[in-house]
């Protein structure tokens, strides 16, 4: 894992140079197939957080039918595959972001939609949104773009199953698990005490 | 006997799941869209049992999508697949019509069971709801079975699919018919009676808690449970069939007049759809029954 | 001058009491009355092996009043005298009755009673007076009002023997008086064709009325109310299959009503609440009282594979042969909706999330489980035998004079219309159990458990105890918004028999200026108009 900088930023783009970390192109024939399932068929938990949301819905209508590449919208975190936070996220928000990806299932994967996921877009200077989501949650997808049409959603989707079918990247989820603690402090710096049940804490107490 | 129960689950699965994937395309074609492939819906099965893993909420939980199963399988053995015919014919000389009716409601229960234990709220809503519908659902189909098994003297799925030879009941007891298939398209689940999992509602309703595998087999035993449903109306009121193509022609008939309906209908709420089930199909379905 | 006689019927009702009262008198009970229970269990053993009509009468009353002063102790004063006034009146209609046989027929003898010396017209008042006793004893509407209140408040244990046993005396009456004693050949069919749908349309009301339920025995009385509903109904057939089929039931709601009183008194014992909004989430706490309950709504829903769909299986068949199609749809009606206050019963105790804190709970004596399962055992064995009902039924079928149904296995249940078996479908089942419980542990993914009960996929909320998510007792309020289930809700005899009360209570007014005397006198009033009637009787 590449140096993280002060704040806990990861510099996805060393990310992406280093070899030794952005392909893994050592699946068995088993990952292969099973590889090749979760790409062909993600259910998706659309979380409306930002203005980027109004670009989400077209994606399922018949202009653009997403539903080709198997993707399906799920209303309930425990079976989607794939976490959309669409755009700025107040402090508030992010709380139940963060509930809603704890509470999906392995494998997961957060697509980021719009500038406000990678750098805080026009909300830069914002006092309630964060800034960069992947200091609070592993984004395997960004789409940048200020709002993105559906098209690059779509071409995000393409991307994301290229990645898992060939197993390109390190998926997000599992950094979440192996690096929980940088995440933690991170959503602790935020919410302090108060803050979403964690993964080794007993969940008594943690909501007063 | 084992061999041949294991071809009838077997075959199920498969037609359950295509016919699944064909509701899809066809929606999709309804609605001016290409749709996913036919095999989508066995790709999600497929991923689902290859989650990592699957939120448990302890044993009771564990065992209610099991519950469920069984009663999609049971169901299925005690319903022959042909008309005279020694294959597929599970262990249906074991069973009858009542005991079929009664165990078509042992998969609500598993469902109940497990969903109850997990303490979503959403959860006992959708099944609350799906009890409730329920009520109305059971009632026009109850009558369309009382009314052949009055007319054919037996309670066996058998007898009566091969007292058909003449006409089948669709049009011998049209009025039957009609009540039957009104709930029928209820236990498929479609519109306008799709008030269990209303999405808009209720979260997702029963299905709010599972996932991965156990949303899997959920997944699984409601594509062979509606393939029994199929069978079932098959078997009562089109004649049964003579070869596995001329099955799967008169169920792929139901099944597509079971999607237009729900494609062009909005829902009912859970009141409105127990009332128009006890009026109407309920109502026409009485009359029939009087003829017989 | 008391005369007694071993009867197949005897025996059956009266092995169903030993059960009952031999499995819950080992419960610990420091408020039960040791000589009443015996005093009652001895009376029904009273009425059971009576083999003349005096000998009935007086085990009749002892039975009603021992079970008043068991009641006494703990209900509250109206309570009782609703209970009194009800049950008087049940015994005094008996009494007409028999007075009436007796003075034609001129002996008092089961067996030497023939009905043909009665007078033409005399026979459908008997009838009647017949049919008001029993509905009385067995709560068949508008006679229910007196049940539902005595069974909630009379002491835990005590509703388990109210419901399983005394409820069956009534049946037992019916089966006794009318195919034993008077015979078939004299009784006016369309009379029992009234009581055949007034049996049903009390199943119906019963099991709206059990869903709308907020407590745990009120629900059990109401869905007691309606089983029997279903035995009155297909008795009053009058038909040899039509008796199997009501036996069969009677054995099954004994033990189920057995079941489900016993494991609702262990929740009352354990938690002290009697409430489905102060109950929920037992499961993981008491697992066996959780598996018990299960089996016993099964059979209680007549689902396959237990005891309770052979019952209700026999009762569709009968109903079919006799080509009573209304009345069957009515039966399935409320069959169908009956899944909806066990899934109550079942989700506001042990499921969903627990209403309040588990403090102060008690632990629960092993006594209370042994009755629960003795009668979770019969129902299991049932469902994998259900001919061994049909083998008790023979000697009593053949001892009433009607046709004996014949078995080729203990496994099959064969009637004309159908047959399944019972030891294929258990079979099935754990099979299929077996193997699909296989499937699912050899799976990949693995079975996360939560680490609280309150990490639920709420909307991306946390929610917290305060929260109050338990289901249980909101349920079965919407079925309001359904019209003609919200007539059923809304309306009672309640009104019916205040208005009767009320009546009373005016002329009673004028009485007491004579002897100022009470309305707890309305019993006089019956006595009176009952004297009456002999009197005409006679005449
Ligand atoms: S990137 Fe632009 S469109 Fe998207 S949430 Fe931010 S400000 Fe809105």
């Amino acid at each position: 894992m590449p140096e993280n900088t002060q704040e806990g930023f990861i510099d996805q783009q060393k990310v992406l140079d280093n070899e030794e970390y952005s392909i893994k192109n050592t699946q068995s024939i088993i990952q292969k197939a099973v590889d090749w399932f979760r790409a062909r068929s993600m259910f998706v938990l659309a979380y409306g957080t930002g203005c980027g949301a109004i670009e989400m819905p077209p994606i399922f209508t018949s202009r653009y039918d997403i539903e080709r590449l198997g993707v399906v919208g799920v209303a309930t975190p425990r079976q989607a595959d794939i976490l959309i936070v669409s755009g700025y996220c107040s402090y508030k928000t992010l709380k139940r972001v963060i509930r809603s990806y704890e509470q999906m299932n392995e494998p997961k994967y957060v697509i980021g939609l719009g500038s406000c996921t990678i750098n805080g877009g026009m909300y830069w200077d914002s006092y309630n949104t964060i800034k960069k989501l992947d200091e609070y949650l592993p984004v395997d997808m960004y789409i940048n773009g200020c709002m993105p049409r559906p098209e690059a959603l779509i071409e995000g989707f393409v991307k994301l199953q290229d990645n898992i079918r060939n197993a390109k990247s390190e998926a997000g989820y599992i950094q979440y698990r192996e690096n929980n603690a940088f995440y933690r402090a991170n959503q602790e710096k935020i919410f302090g005490k108060n803050t979403t049940p964690t993964f080794e804490e007993n969940f008594a107490g943690m909501n007063q | 006997m084992f061999l041949d129960s294991l071809a009838m689950i077997a075959l199920a699965y498969i037609f359950g799941f295509l016919y699944y994937g064909l509701y899809r395309n066809i929606s999709a074609r309804v609605h001016g869209r290409f749709g996913p492939s036919l095999a989508q819906s066995f790709f999600d099965s497929i991923k689902l049992f290859l989650k990592e893993n699957s939120t448990n909420f302890g044993w009771m939980f564990y065992a209610g999508p099991i519950i469920m199963m069984i009663g999609a399988i049971t169901t299925l053995l005690f319903i022959p697949y042909l008309n005279g015919s020694e294959h597929l014919v599970g262990l249906s000389q074991y069973g009858n019509l009542i005991l079929v009716l009664y165990l078509m409601v042992l998969e609500p229960l598993g469902n109940a069971m497990g969903i109850g234990s997990n303490g979503n709220p959403f959860g006992v809503m959708g099944i609350t709801r799906g009890l409730t519908r329920l009520i109305g659902l059971e009632l026009p189909f109850y009558i369309a079975a009382i009314g052949l098994m009055i007319a054919n003297h037996s309670a066996d799925i058998g007898v009566i699919m091969t007292n058909q030879s003449e006409g089948y009941n669709a049009f011998t007891h049209p009025l039957l018919f009609i009540g039957a298939f009104i709930s029928f398209l209820g236990f498929m689940g479609k519109s306008p009676f799709d008030v269990v999992g209303a999405p808009q509602e209720v979260y997702s309703g029963p299905a709010t808690e599972f996932s991965g595998k156990f949303f899997a087999i959920a997944l699984s035993q409601s594509a062979i449970f509606s393939f029994a449903k199929l069978l079932l109306m098959v078997n009562l009121f089109l004649g049964g069939a003579q070869s596995l193509v001329e099955l799967v022609a008169k169920t792929f008939v139901l099944f597509l007049v079971a999607v237009l309906v729900g494609n062009v209908y909005a829902r009912f709420t859970t009141a409105q759809s127990v009332e128009f089930l006890v009026r109407v199909p309920t109502g026409i379905a009485l009359v029939g029954l009087l003829f017989v | 001058m008391f005369n007694f006689a071993m009867t197949p019927l005897g025996n059956l009702f009266f092995g169903l009491t030993l059960i009952v009262f031999a499995s819950l008198l080992l419960i610990k009970n420091e408020r039960r009355d040791l000589p009443l229970h015996i005093l009652l269990f001895a009376s029904l053993g009273v009425i059971f092996y009576a083999s003349d009509l005096i000998t009935l009468f007086v085990g009749w009353e002892i039975m009603s009043w021992s079970s008043y002063f068991i009641i006494a102790k703990s209900a509250r004063i109206e309570t009782l005298q609703k209970y009194i006034i009800f049950n008087l009146a049940a015994g005094f209609a008996l009494l007409g009755a028999i007075v009436l046989i007796v003075a034609f027929a001129g002996t008092t003898l089961y067996g030497e009673i023939d009905f043909g010396k009665v007078p033409e017209a005399l026979r459908v008042p008997i009838t009647l007076l017949l049919f008001v006793t029993i509905a009385i004893k067995s709560g068949i509407m508008p006679f229910h009002y007196w049940v539902v209140d005595t069974y909630e408040e009379s002491d835990h244990i005590f509703s388990a023997i109210l419901s399983a046993i005394i409820s069956k005396a009534g049946i037992f009456l019916f089966i006794v008086i009318f195919s034993q004693i008077i015979g078939y050949r004299y009784l006016h069919g369309s009379l029992f064709d009234i009581l055949a749908w007034l049996g049903v349309i009390t199943s119906i009301v019963a099991t709206f009325k059990a869903i709308s339920q907020e407590e745990l025995k009120r629900l059990l009385a109401y869905s007691s109310i309606a089983q029997i509903g279903y035995i009155v109904t297909v008795l009053a057939l009058l038909e040899g299959s039509g008796i199997e089929a009501g036996l069969y039931h009677t054995i099954i709601h004994t033990l189920v009503k057995l079941l489900l009183f016993v494991n609702i008194a262990s929740i009352i014992y354990i938690t002290g609440k009697t409430k489905f909004s102060q109950l929920g989430n037992l499961l993981y706490d008491y697992p066996a009282l959780f598996i018990l309950l299960l089996i016993g709504i099964i059979a209680l829903a007549g689902m396959p594979p237990l005891g309770g769909f052979n019952s209700k299986f026999l009762i569709y068949t009968t109903l079919l042969e006799k080509k009573k199609a209304l009345l069957l749809v009515a039966v399935m009606f409320s069959s169908a909706s009956a899944f909806l206050y066990c899934y109550k019963l079942i989700y506001g105790i042990y499921l969903g999330q627990a209403s309040g804190d588990k403090e102060g709970y008690r632990e629960l004596p092993m006594s209370f489980y042994i009755p629960q399962f003795i009668a979770a055992i019969i129902l299991v064995l049932l469902g994998i035998l259900p001919s061994l009902g049909i083998a008790l039924f023979n000697p009593i079928l053949g001892s009433l004079g009607f046709e004996v149904s014949s078995y080729s296995s203990l496994f099959e249940l064969h009637t004309a219309f159908a047959s399944f078996n019972g030891g294929v479908l258990m079979g099935l089942f754990g099979l299929v159990f077996a193997l699909i419980l296989l499937l699912v542990t050899s799976m990949r993914s693995k079975a996360v458990k939560v680490r609280d009960r309150y990490d639920i996929s709420y909307c991306g909320e946390t929610p917290d105890p305060q929260n109050n998510l338990h289901y249980g007792y909101g349920m079965g309020q919407e079925l309001r918004r359904i019209s003609f289930i919200r007539v059923i809700l809304e309306n009672s005899t309640a009104t019916y028999w205040e208005h009767i009360s009320k009546l009373s209570g005016d002329s009673s007014v004028m009485v007491k200026k004579l002897y100022s005397l009470g309305t707890q006198y309305i019993g006089l009033f019956i006595l009176l108009f009952f004297t009456i009637l002999l009197f005409l009787g006679v005449r």
